[in-house]
């Protein structure tokens, strides 16, 4: 049934994995071992921190013009603290009272963890109006007393011993307001009316499941990451760096049986290593060396065992299918790892799907592989699954894992990949490098960026808005032209575009605001935004009280000139080889939207971004994409000011200022002048003789 | 020992390092993006949670409401998130409807205890509920908690109806005061983040230039180049060596200067509003050297230990395979400096590694006691000695030197002192 | 593995149609690594491509053993094409570089077993075959030693028999002995004249002189891309009236190279 090409591939695969010792050794052995060590030694400390909080003693003073009631409070605590009475004289329990003439000073120090002050009503208002105090106390306890417990935080005792005591003051008054109404003369105990019982209709085990189904995935996807890709990054880099893909490439074995030889090779090695893993898990817990925090009890039956594995089966085969192209996709063992952390970091996000509130299979995640099946498995072991979206997820996850398999296929056919020389850019340096390296640039610039917005803050907000989007933007553009010596009318698109484009934008700044209203509107339905992030969302610059015309220049005329230079400027510039024009205008949209930290504000700057982009590729050039942005911001701003929300209307403004953008487009797209080289112009490769390059 | 030799060998090493792309991305690039992009996906994916979870709306039936507690059934109602639905199904049938979610609790009022009977209208609540759904256990969480409340109402009702006075009721009110300053706090944020990450981020940093030190060499075939210019083999070491240790420094600085930079996030959400206090000033200024001096011990050390296992790769798979143990050895001190409540006695000054952690958590705090300070310093210099030591020794085998030898370091050894004890005899 | 396309006799086992690649490149543009290149080769014999570094020699070959994608032009290995029909192309083709490493954690023997198997060599008389290559090529010694810790000149022995081990009728050697020492290029050689005893259709490249004018049937004299002149060594001697083959390289490197071959390379 297997191509016997196939399976000599495969078995190739597999001897010279186990020929291997050392990476034998620290990708299967080192962790068999290592991993119980870590749980261990974490238990340890846990267990070690554990004890230390029972055999405390927290060192507490107590002062206060009503100390004596204080006092009398603390003996109870002292008493249910201590599990039994008597013991030394002021000791007992876990607090030691100390007598203390400073204690405010004792507890700077650290001669003290922290001390209990008992005002009286009068005593406190006196005080808190005297010490501008930030403490407030609820209404319903006007005209009662006041029990200040201070702390200071930074220290580990301090911190604990306040919640304990806290937590027993609260419990001693409980039981004593029951007892006033008791002795009130109310006929029931408190705690008799209204009383709640809770029945949990799953039993322990389901319970046990949903829990294990929460993280099942992901453990599994990362052990299965960590095993396969020891075998992805030697197998097709690591054959281009030893020179042996040449010599498999001239057999008569054909790329795909080549392909399919080496993705089963990764799937054995990936689930045995995964299951390897679990089983010695599985045998620390059996022994209890290993002692699970919270029960672990989930008994899985050989059947259960046999749907887990064929609902994982395609995420196995996507795992490995992944790696491969990955692996593909480099020309040396060396490369390959360098790719393999960003690709085991965005395999293991989707796994974390079980852990959305209220996520269910039958929703949009049933599309999003590993997300859908990570579902699938958590409700597999509650033993709810719903088999048809199940099945619906397993094709999904399939045919994901099949087109990536296809794409490693058609990776062995890219000449440049195979031939795998390095670019002479690296020692050109100039323009040619500035390609390579321009996405490099912008990821530290992200950070800076965001280090720096943190950070930076100026008593007035107009000056930070001007560093933060004026200069920060305009520095990083100018950066990049003096290290890469780029033509900066070449680089950032300064050429004139044709008059009619000009319609286009009148056309679409405006309508294009709506049309973003519009795609926030949408977005909820996908990234719902917490409440309490929407009612304080962009209110504070349009209540400084700033003039006018200055805030147009800050919100708009900035940053729409500012931000162009370096996204539609430099960026698509620089990008503008790597992509063909429709994923470079999703790219940069992308981009820019990611440089508006917030999540809920990506969608949105995303698909300004993307309509920007798409302007300057169609015109050529960056000005109407300046005024376009200027316009948007300017109107978002008045809007502002006027305390109007784009994005409140519904229906038709929606649908109608989609459709103007759309005609805004056409109409730049009539008029248009094709921003100059983008896209590959054709397949990239070198001839090589012996290294050297072909003359010109 | 030529200094101007080493100078010119440190700055070649330095420049072709900073041209290689693996070596910029994980020696600089990552300790530099990392907390920001971290942060960022951590408070994204929280929101994010937190705005699917506020929209989930459950469904509730009530059974056998007595009629006296309409009340409760109308402030239920006000909650957005309940939708109370008519139900009269049989027990099977509601527990059935709740396994499979048409239901997501069930609130079943049942006559009161017998001891708690004699108060009029008092009543028993059985909530029914699967713990196995997201809506199921909100709507459990909202229920309790809005039954709690008219249950407190109704207390204080009763109260005031036999007389019992407000103030008296009250009672006494409890209120938690920090005087820690929000920069203490910082620090102790930091401080508790700080030493674990360092050793880490230094390994890591270290880890690239080391094998490329080497490995690179041969692989590129530029050792024997190396070796048969002028320059002498101990000059060339030294080069290396710091430069592994340079960038093991600057990677560890790096990362904490973005640590310092990105706490402000952290603490946002946990100070409220007040956060713009945190701003700057994180770090105290007398600690800074302390904490350059501190990563740059364990920085020298890491580089001695990397260079000692890499010495012996021929490739850069194999150095990586090579340096892995030394780097998980790493780790495991790191596991146990995490608690902050490890005291920085003589005795920790005295265990490597941890005690460098733990130096840099004091610094960070603002105070290092001297006696455990010095006995870092020396133990490390120790330590740091006998790694270099190590290193040169294992360099003199010309076997070695051009990469002759099978094995790693631990072979290697293990045949040297077999060989010695085999000449003794 | 015969096709019936290969009885004609017209129809040599190896020939190409005005064979080209043409590259892209970031800075230069296009660049014509090979040129409208018209080659063939028939059973029994060696036909070598001659040339200097970067001449298109390895692209012509790896065209051939169907790596590389034609840009135009057509290329025939035992009747299949090399664009319609690349697994058939590979499995009548035996192909041998300094680039075709072999797998470091395997065995000499294993090494044979998996080519074999890989190219499609009937199963049942895969052992035999690599036990008759171990033994003509006196590699039993280390047969069963890991590759990795072969000497060159071994591992240089089980790349020859890995190049024949599926026995194809066509093998291609390019540049095979650049990284030779004496010894074992004189046996590369000997070997080589032994294929061709056998009848096998050989291409060979090479820019060593001596070894083109000992060992070659017929020679193509390849540049920038295009073949300037093809023939039997006494074909080219009486063309150019020179004796030396190197002569004969220089007169037509720089003097006799057809103007439009330099024209479309300026293009470039």
């Amino acid at each position: 049934m297997i191509p016997p090409a196939v399976r000599a591939v495969f078995g190739l695969e597999i001897r010279s994995l186990l020929r291997d010792v050392r990476t034998v050794l620290i990708s299967v052995v080192l962790p068999v071992v290592l991993i119980p060590a870590i749980l261990l030694a974490s238990n340890f400390m846990e267990e070690r921190q554990a004890e230390r909080e029972d055999t405390r003693v927290y060192r507490l003073a107590l002062t206060g013009p009503d100390s004596a009631f204080a006092r009398g409070l603390i003996e109870g605590v002292l008493r249910t603290e201590g599990g039994e009475e008597g013991g030394a004289a002021g000791e007992s329990g876990r607090f030691r009272l100390l007598d203390s003439a400073d204690p405010l000073g004792d507890l700077e120090a650290g001669d003290l963890d922290l001390y209990l002050e008992a005002f009286t009503p009068d005593a406190w208002r006196e005080t808190s109006a005297r010490e501008e105090s930030s403490v407030e106390v609820p209404g319903e306890f006007d005209g009662a007393r006041v029990l200040r417990i201070r702390v200071h935080s930074s220290r580990g005792a301090s911190r604990t011993g306040g919640e304990t005591l806290r937590s027993h003051l609260l419990e001693v008054r409980e039981s004593r307001r029951d007892s006033i109404m008791v002795q009130a003369g109310l006929p029931v105990a408190p705690e008799g009316i209204a009383r709640v019982e809770e029945e949990n209709v799953a039993s322990d085990e389901e319970v046990q499941g949903e829990r294990l189904g929460r993280f099942l995935t992901l453990i599994l996807v990362g052990l299965m990451l960590l095993g396969g890709s020891a075998v992805a990054t030697d197998t097709l880099a690591g054959e281009k760096e030893r020179g042996t893909l040449t010599t498999l490439l001239t057999s008569a074995a054909s790329r795909g049986e080549i392909v399919s030889g080496k993705l089963l090779a990764i799937m054995a090695v990936a689930l045995a290593i995964a299951l390897v893993q679990i089983l010695n898990l599985w045998v620390y817990l059996g022994l209890g060396i290993i002692d699970p925090s919270q029960g672990f009890s989930v008994t899985i039956s050989p059947g259960l065992a046999l749907g887990l594995f064929m609902v994982y089966l395609p995420m196995v085969a996507l795992t490995a299918a992944v790696l491969l192209l990955t692996s593909a996709h480099a020309r040396s063992y060396k490369e390959a790892q360098l790719y393999m952390t960003p690709v085991l970091l965005g395999m293991s996000i989707p796994t974390l799907a079980p852990l959305l509130p209220g996520i269910s299979l039958q929703s949009a995640v049933i599309v999003v592989p590993i997300a859908n099946l990570s579902v699938g498995v958590r409700d597999l072991l509650v033993g709810q699954a719903h088999l048809p979206s199940l099945g619906v997820a397993w094709m999904v996850t399939a045919i994901v894992a099949a087109w990536f398999t296809v794409r490693s296929v058609r990776a062995l056919h890219d000449e440049e990949l195979i031939t795998g020389d390095t670019s002479e850019a690296e020692f050109l340096g100039g323009p040619a490098l500035f390609r390579k390296r321009v996405l490099l640039w912008f990821v530290g610039f992200w950070a800076v960026k965001f280090l720096f917005d943190v950070n930076v803050r100026f008593e007035d907000i107009r000056v930070t808005i001007l560093v933060s989007v004026g200069l920060v933007f305009l520095l990083f553009p100018l950066i990049l032209i003096q290290r890469f010596r780029l033509d900066p009318a070449q680089a950032l698109a300064l050429r004139r575009p044709h008059p009619g484009v000009w319609l286009g934008v009148a056309i679409g700044a405006p309508a294009g605001v709506f049309a973003a209203g519009t795609v926030m509107h949408l977005m909820d339905f996908v990234i719902p935004v917490p409440t309490e992030l929407l009612e304080n969302f962009g209110q504070t610059l349009f209540q400084e009280g700033i003039p006018a015309w200055q805030l147009i220049l800050l919100v708009a005329v900035v940053p729409g000139i500012t931000e162009e230079l370096t996204f539609r400027g430099l960026l698509v510039h620089g990008l503008r080889r790597r992509f063909g024009p429709v994923a470079l205008t999703l790219a940069v949209g992308i981009i820019f939207g990611l440089f508006h930290v917030d999540l809920f504000r990506i969608p949105v700057t995303a698909f300004l971004g993307v309509v920007l982009t798409a302007v300057t590729l169609m015109s050529g050039s960056i000005f109407p994409a300046i005024v376009w942005h200027v316009i948007h911001n300017g109107i978002i701003a008045w809007m502002g000011t006027r305390g109007v929300e784009a994005g409140e209307e519904a229906g038709w403004w929606m649908l109608g200022s989609m459709l103007l953008v759309a005609l805004a487009l056409a109409v730049i797209w009539r008029f248009r002048t094709p921003y100059p080289g983008v896209g590959r112009p054709g397949r990239m490769g070198r001839g090589t003789d012996g290294g050297t390059r072909p003359p010109t | 020992m030529d200094l101007h030799q080493i100078g010119t060998l440190y700055a070649h090493e330095v420049r072709s390092a900073l041209r290689e792309r693996s070596i910029v991305v994980f020696s600089i690039l990552i300790p530099l993006v990392m907390y920001p992009a971290l942060l960022w996906v951590a408070f994204s994916g929280i929101s994010f949670i937190q705005g699917q979870a506020e929209r989930i709306t459950t469904r509730v039936a009530l059974v056998d409401l007595p009629a006296a507690h309409s009340p409760l059934a109308d402030s239920l109602m006000e909650n957005s998130r309940l939708t109370l639905v008519e139900w009269d199904e049989s027990t099977e049938g509601s527990r059935a409807a709740l396994v499979d979610g048409r239901l997501d609790a069930l609130v079943e009022f049942l006559p009161p205890d017998p001891e708690a009977g004699s108060l009029p209208d008092n009543f028993r609540v059985r909530i029914s509920y699967s713990e196995v759904r997201d809506r199921s256990r909100t709507a459990r969480r909202l229920l309790t908690s809005s039954l709690d409340q008219y249950r407190e109402e109704w207390l204080d009702r009763e109260r005031a109806g036999m007389g019992v006075g407000a103030t008296e009721w009250a009672d006494y009110a409890v209120v938690r005061e920090d005087i820690a300053t929000s920069e203490e706090n910082t620090r102790f944020l930091l401080g508790t983040m700080v030493p674990f990450l360092t050793l880490i981020i230094v390994a890591l940093a270290a880890f690239y230039p080391a094998i490329d030190a080497t490995a690179g060499e041969r692989e590129r075939s530029t050792w024997e180049t190396l070796l048969s210019s002028a320059a002498r083999r101990g000059d060339v070491a030294t080069a290396k060596y710091l430069y592994v240790a340079t960038f093991g420094t600057v990677g560890g600085l790096l990362n904490l200067g973005a640590l310092a930079l990105a706490l402000h996030w952290i603490i946002r959400p946990l100070a409220g509003s007040d956060a713009d206090d945190f701003a700057g000033g994180a770090l105290p200024l007398e600690a800074i050297p302390l904490i350059v001096a501190g990563t740059a011990l364990l920085a020298l050390f890491v580089a001695a230990g990397m260079l000692a296992f890499s010495i012996f790769a021929r490739n850069f798979k194999e150095g990586q395979s090579m340096i892995s143990p030394f780097y998980m050895l790493i780790f495991l001190p790191a596991l146990f400096v995490q608690s902050p409540d490890v005291e920085f006695t003589p005795r920790i000054a005295m265990i490597p590694l941890v005690n460098v952690a733990v130096l840099l958590r004091e610094a960070i705090m603002g105070s290092v006691p001297l006696v455990p300070g010095l006995l870092t310093l020396l133990t490390m210099g120790v330590c740091v000695a006998v790694a270099i030591a190590l290193v040169q020794w294992v360099m003199r085998n010309e076997d070695v030197l051009l990469g002759a030898t099978d094995g790693g370091l631990l072979s290697y050894l293990r045949r040297r002192i077999r060989n010695g004890a085999s000449r003794a005899r | 593995m015969y096709s019936p396309d290969d009885e004609n006799p017209n129809r040599p086992p190896v020939h190409t149609e005005a064979l080209t690649k043409v590259f892209y490149d970031e800075d230069r543009g296009e660049v014509r690594a090979v040129d409208s290149v018209d080659i063939s080769c028939g059973r029994g014999e060696i036909f070598g491509l001659l040339g200097a570094n970067g001449a298109g020699k390895t692209t012509t070959l790896r065209m051939l053993s169907t790596i590389l994608r034609p840009t135009a032009g057509r290329a025939w290995v035992m009747g299949h094409e090399v664009r319609a029909a690349p697994e058939e192309v590979r499995r009548n083709l035996g192909f041998y570089s300094a680039s075709t490493a072999l797998y470091p954690k395997i065995t000499p023997r294993e090494t044979l077993r998996f080519f074999a198997r890989v190219n499609g060599f009937p199963r049942d008389r895969v052992e035999g075959r690599v036990e008759e290559l171990i033994r003509r090529f006196r590699i039993e010694e280390y047969a069963d030693t890991r590759v990795e810790r072969l000497s060159s000149g071994m591992k240089q022995k089980v790349s020859i028999a890995r190049t024949v081990v599926h026995d194809p009728p066509v093998l291609i050697f390019d540049e095979p002995t650049v990284a030779l020492d004496v010894l074992n290029a004189i046996e590369l050689r000997e070997f080589i004249s032994e294929l061709r005893d056998e009848g096998k259709a050989i291409l060979f490249s090479t820019h060593i002189m001596s070894e083109a004018e000992q060992l070659c049937d017929r020679i193509g004299i390849i540049h920038r891309g295009a073949i300037l002149a093809t023939g039997t060594l006494e074909e080219l001697r009486e063309k150019t009236g020179l004796h030396y083959l190197e002569e004969i390289f220089v007169r037509f490197a720089h003097v006799g190279a057809p103007e439009e071959a330099v024209r479309e390379n300026i293009r470039g």
